[in-house]
């Protein structure tokens, strides 16, 4: 699978962002991220989806009786927020082509292929943990 | 520098000190392990990340800066 994920990142590399088989390599490695997480995932779950929703909702109406973990949490949702608003004005607003907006900073960085394939390659790495980390052993 | 690019320059440097905080204090503050373990408790929460990570993916490396 390593070799595989490396393979992958190394064509991702050398192809330009608008050669014919970037968007199939894209889907490939998305459909294969998405079967490993079925796959991997049945019956492991730590949590139900319903109860999860539920104990979620409830931590966001109150996230300040967390105590400062939930000051924590509510530090990073307004970092996301500014972040997000901060593209959405440079975007939208600002309009200028020397804007620093979010897709130029990392445009800079996969205009280079070693740098192209070294993105794709921790994205690779992030979407395979996401789809099978932290999970209960197996039944 | 302008504006904007001291802008970005000041985000990242709150959150990895945000992260780095959260790994000093584990028990006081949320570490991004902890942020993400929370999404991924659940399918709910494991797919809504994947479907962020795949978007990102589609950004990043079809559409053109």
């Amino acid at each position: 699978m390593l070799a595989l994920g490396g393979a992958c990142a190394c064509l991702a590399g050398v192809l330009r962002r608008d050669a014919p088989p970037v968007r199939p390599l894209l889907s490939c490695c998305v459909v294969a991220t998405l079967a490993a997480c079925v796959v991997a995932g049945r019956e492991r779950q730590r949590s139900r989806s319903a109860a999860w929703l539920v104990s979620s909702a409830r931590a966001a109406r109150t996230p300040l009786r967390h105590g400062t973990v939930g000051w924590g949490v509510l530090a990073w949702v307004a970092l996301v927020l500014t972040a997000v608003a901060s593209d959405l004005v440079f975007v939208l607003v600002v309009k200028s082509p020397d804007a620093p907006t979010l897709s130029r900073l990392i445009g800079a960085v996969t205009a280079r292929p070693a740098g192209r394939a070294l993105l794709f390659a921790a994205w690779l790495g992030a979407g395979s943990w996401i789809a099978l980390g932290w999970r209960r052993s197996p039944p | 520098m302008s504006a904007g690019s001291a802008l970005w320059l000041a985000l990242g440097a709150a959150a990895t000190l945000l992260a780095v905080a959260g790994e000093a204090r584990p028990r006081r503050l949320p570490r991004v392990a902890d942020l993400a373990h929370w999404w991924m408790a659940s399918w709910a929460g494991r797919v809504a990340l994947l479907a962020a990570w795949a978007e990102a993916g589609f950004h990043v490396f079809t559409q053109r800066p």
